[in-house]
């Protein structure tokens, strides 16, 4: 019991948490209902005579089952379309945001190439001093690995920028799947709300044939009365 | 071809911002330090305590360009892990069995099937009853037939959606398997650029040592004669600090002109500190201008001692002549002859207890 209660208490609290997960659950819930009781229809009214108003009642009990599922469906699915277009603009906003770092990227290589050069201009300069003072070794090996490490830098930051043109590509690609992805939703949601109406049409065309077979079945009787 | 294009722009855009905004900064110190002093290896040669002061005035401004470059590079590094942060959330659902519209169709299926059955059935009954039953049955056929096709139509919605999201998950792996490898070079690149920054004080330390005494030019050395060894090499005294403990031990002083500090200013302020077996002991004695009117004192002296530890920083405990206790951390500064001392003290009633200066060795 108390096991029971404490997970009906997480499975509220995860609902409160994540709103379309509560939504999710509606809908599964209310289909699976649903498709017991039209499962279960024809037996149901199988030992029921034509007449009987059990019969209607358990027709439009399913048809309400229907509706209430359908509108289940349709609140989760729009509500995951809007999702989605977060989730548009959430990799619009990376895609953008990729873009301006590796133009950070691309500047960042251009300067420690220019830096690389000034140095290389540097070590000159210290080792025409050095022909004079050769107490300067010290700072022209110093020197040197700075220029190298100029270098390093300048093929690091060649190795990003030319990572970035690969997941600019990436995120273009992620961009599209996830517009089709909400398109897709969108296009759902409008279908839902079609079949909505189509299911309604079809049990009151069941619940017309229930009306219909009573009329054939009472038409005799009366005129036998 | 029209979401290419705008791509592309906001692309271009975005990188033409940034890659001018952050790097302003940037930019602005690496100028700053090349215009102080653009012939300090040309002139070098020249020596003397001239050519020192000015290595030492561009060690300061290499040291204002590092930290410049270090504050871009990881605000580069945050903003990858934000964008990476950003898709991981992104993560796509998956559908419900109730979205799959299998039930529906099912259910079409089978309630068409026993719909046709009865209508056959009734086919040849010239009953006028059972042709009113056998209309309806039609009409609730029919109504079937259009949700068959509804059915369809949704399931087809439904097997889009599953693609998109099975595309989406591919996509989004790779993306984000790329993005981290630029996230981590660029942390990499953070830590290069601290080395860089320590090559770069080092460098400027050995052009004020090369510029000490007399002037001697490289002997020509034949070719083929070996370099002379040292027979009896003096180890260097072993020392747990990352750094020589020259950086830290001595007598240093707050400059009289243009000093540099945040909290109190200081009229003076001397530090000694001495190093025996791996302890640091040392005392600082200042004078703190006050603002007017203050009747606080404005005279501080405290002791502090610890072990060094294998750290850039060193921070020991002090404690004041009024029994104040306190922290106090030396920061070897970005030229060897530069220290920055940060203290901070519990507070006492016009005490000053805090302040941060930069020292220079006596």
């Amino acid at each position: 019991m108390r096991v029971a209660l404490l997970l009906m208490a997480m499975a509220a609290a995860e609902a409160q948490q994540d709103p379309l997960a509560a939504l999710r659950q509606a809908a599964e819930k209310t289909a699976a209902d649903w498709d017991a009781l039209a499962k279960g229809l024809d037996q149901r009214i199988a030992r029921l005579l034509p007449c009987d108003p059990a019969g209607r009642a358990a027709v439009e009990e399913v048809s309400r089952a229907s509706a209430a599922r359908l509108a289940a469906l349709s609140a989760y699915v729009k509500a995951e379309a809007l999702a989605a277009r977060d989730d548009v603009d959430a990799v619009k906003r990376v895609l953008s945001e990729q873009a301006s770092l590796g133009g950070a990227w691309a500047a960042e290589r251009a300067e420690s190439d220019q830096d690389h050069t000034a140095l290389e201009a540097r070590i000159a300069e210290l080792k025409e001093s050095m022909r004079k003072r050769s107490a300067l070794s010290g700072a022209e090996q110093v020197l040197i690995e700075l220029s190298r490490m100029a270098k390093d830098r300048t093929a690091k930051a060649d190795e990003q920028s030319g990572r970035k043109d690969k997941v600019n590509a990436l995120l273009a690609d992620l961009l599209a799947d996830y517009q089709q992805r909400q398109a897709a939703l969108e296009a759902e949601a409008a279908q839902v709300d079609q079949e909505t109406a189509r299911w309604a049409s079809y049990y009151a065309a069941r619940v017309a044939r229930a009306a219909t077979e009573c009329a054939i079945i009472a038409g005799p009787k009366r005129r036998q009365e | 071809m029209r979401r290419t294009l705008l791509l592309a722009a906001v692309m271009c855009l975005s990188e033409e911002l940034f890659s001018e905004q952050p790097r302003d900064p940037v930019r602005e110190a690496y100028r700053s330090w090349r215009e102080t002093d653009p012939n300090l290896e040309r002139e070098a040669a020249a020596g003397g305590a001239a050519i020192a002061q000015r290595a030492d005035r561009m060690s300061a401004e290499a040291a204002k360009y590092a930290a410049a470059r270090k504050a871009m590079l990881q605000s580069l590094a945050q903003d990858q892990a934000k964008q990476i942060a950003r898709l991981e959330n992104a993560a796509v659902p998956a559908e419900p069995a109730a979205a799959s519209g299998e039930a529906d169709s099912q259910f079409v299926i089978s309630e068409s099937a026993k719909v046709t059955r009865t209508i056959n059935a009734f086919a040849s009954d010239p009953d006028k009853g059972i042709q009113q039953l056998r209309a309806a049955l039609e009409r609730e056929r029919e109504a079937l037939t259009a949700l068959a096709a509804g059915v369809s139509t949704r399931q087809k919605s439904v097997a889009a959606l599953k693609a998109a999201a099975n595309a989406i998950d591919t996509a989004r792996s790779q993306a984000l398997a790329e993005m981290r490898s630029m996230s981590e070079a660029a942390a990499a690149q953070v830590t290069d650029a601290s080395q860089e920054a320590e090559a770069w004080a080092e460098y400027y330390r050995k052009i004020g040592e090369g510029a000490r005494g007399d002037a001697t030019p490289i002997t020509v050395i034949p070719p083929g004669v070996p370099p002379a060894l040292v027979n009896n090499p003096v180890p260097a005294p072993p020392t747990v600090t990352p750094l020589p403990l020259a950086r830290y031990v001595g007598a240093w002083t707050f400059p009289t002109s243009n000093g540099l500090f945040h909290g109190a200013q200081p009229e003076f302020l001397d530090v000694v500190v001495f190093e025996e077996n791996g302890q640091a002991k040392g005392t600082l004695l200042a004078r703190f201008k006050l603002p007017p009117g203050s009747d606080g004192d404005p005279v501080l002296r405290f002791d502090f001692t610890g072990p060094f530890q294998a750290s850039r920083n060193q921070i020991f405990n002090l404690t004041t002549t009024d029994g104040a206790r306190g922290t106090i951390e030396l920061i070897p500064g970005a030229a060897f002859n530069l220290l920055e001392v940060n203290f901070q003290t519990e507070t006492k009633p016009g005490k000053v207890h805090q302040a941060d200066v930069v020292l220079v060795k006596k």
